[in-house]
């Protein structure tokens, strides 16, 4: 059995187990995702931050103390969806056992920035960037394939998880993939390019079983908006 | 003892049952009170022979139509949405609500796999389309799943159909020491003026 000190934790996923106790996913900025058994029939929220106190083996964690961090972030309407689309991501790429004190930091300013209406496209954009850095397949700015440094002039085409090659047929500018390296999300341009580049690159990790969330984004009725 | 072990492994299929706990079960049934035991093989057996999912509702129903969906007297253009048969069963409880209910059996869930077709949103669309609805209620869970489930389907439905939702706060009788601070914020963020008796 070892303890250790609290940890900052948000939950992912809760499960009811028993009569008495929830299974919680939960995303800790010192062990990345894990597992643990809660023992308690109290209200446990998603978006809310918390400290966790865990115990137990590697594989079966035990959740002694669930103590409220902070307040909770309310995410409504279709922030909701964007809200549920974050944690399936976390759920299904982000590892267990690892460091993610930094990706934890930007899932928690995503939320807040979500929650204070703060225009969603970029805040997501950026978080799958760090997501995929976390991941260790953050995609490569600096140089494509061959070593070279990108050059604005110059066209690519995405390898489909990180890299970029230099084709005078590419679909990609250098001038466009230049200003997404330095995170120029308010230029719609660049925008569509991450949103369209990212996509790709989590798809690689995520497999064939798409996301659920992205169904939400579709809507039906004409002038009802919708992003993810 | 096959046919043990199989009865074990049936209860454990059951929420919140554990294998001791569906063992201890499984030895009460058959040591125990054998005649409770054959009871409950004969209700369970009756039931899943006559009772299904309500055509339009989705509650379970010895018809193609449940009661209250057949029943003239309700409001059948007033459908009150919630995401278990509990929950239906609670609010008949009140003896208030006149209207009929669509049961979405939970809410969207994207890591347990749960989207829309899960919890028969189309299903619902469908008749919000074929005219003949003109309120929606969503009783659904306060939690951010259940914000997203009446989101989405209010993003699929036209101005046509009111949509209400139930009020979220303070619970009657209970003193404000035993509440979370999530309920707290949102029954201050949502507080309403005061009536007077000039009003």
């Amino acid at each position: 059995m070892i303890g250790l000190p609290p940890v900052n934790a948000f939950v992912l996923q809760r499960t009811p187990y028993r009569e008495d106790s929830w299974l919680l996913r939960l995303f800790t900025s010192d062990r990345g995702q894990i597992t643990a058994h809660y023992r308690g029939r109290d209200a446990v929220y998603l978006y809310q931050p918390y400290h966790a106190e865990l115990q137990g083996r590697d594989d079966w964690q035990r959740c002694q103390h669930l103590e409220i961090a902070g307040p909770v972030l309310r995410l409504t309407g279709q922030r909701a969806y964007l809200a549920l689309y974050l944690n399936e991501l976390c759920g299904r790429l982000l590892p267990r056992w690892v460091n993610a004190e930094s990706l934890f930091g930007t899932y928690y300013a995503t939320l807040k920035g979500l929650q204070a209406g703060t225009p969603a496209e970029p805040l997501l954009r950026y978080f799958e960037r760090r997501l995929l850095e976390q991941l260790g397949f953050g995609i490569d700015f600096r140089e494509d394939v061959a070593g070279e440094p990108l050059h604005a002039a110059q066209r690519y085409r995405f390898d489909g998880c990180n890299r970029f090659v230099a084709a005078d047929d590419g679909e990609l500018e250098g001038q466009l993939l230049l200003a997404l390296q330095n995170n120029h999300l308010d230029q719609p341009a660049v925008a569509l390019l991450a949103k369209h580049l990212f996509r790709q690159a989590l798809s690689y990790h995520l497999g064939e079983q798409s996301l659920v969330s992205r169904e939400l984004f579709r809507t039906r009725v004409p002038g009802k908006g919708s992003q993810s | 003892m096959e046919a043990l072990e199989q009865l074990i492994v049936a209860l454990r299929r059951l929420p919140t049952i554990g294998p001791k706990t569906a063992r201890r079960l499984a030895l009460h049934l058959l040591q125990r009170d054998r005649a409770a035991g054959a009871e409950l093989a004969r209700s369970l057996s009756t039931a899943l022979d006559t009772l299904q999912p309500c055509r339009q509702c989705r509650q379970l129903s010895a018809t193609e139509l449940c009661g209250i969906c057949a029943d003239d007297e309700r409001d059948q253009q007033i459908v009150c949405v919630v995401e278990s048969l509990d929950e239906l069963y609670q609010i008949e409880q009140t003896g208030v609500f006149n209207g009929r209910y669509f049961v979405l059996n939970g809410h969207l869930s994207p890591l347990d796999g749960i989207g829309p077709e899960e919890l028969g949103i189309p299903q619902l669309l469908e008749q919000v389309r074929g005219g003949g609805i003109r309120e929606l209620i969503m009783a659904l869970s306060t939690q951010v799943e259940g914000e997203a489930t009446a989101q989405y389907i209010a993003d699929q439905i036209g101005p046509e159909v009111s949509l209400s939702t139930l009020a979220q706060g303070v619970p009657m009788g209970r003193s404000l020491n035993h509440l979370d601070p999530a309920t707290l914020s949102v029954a201050l963020s949502s507080r309403v003026a005061r009536q007077t008796d000039a009003e």
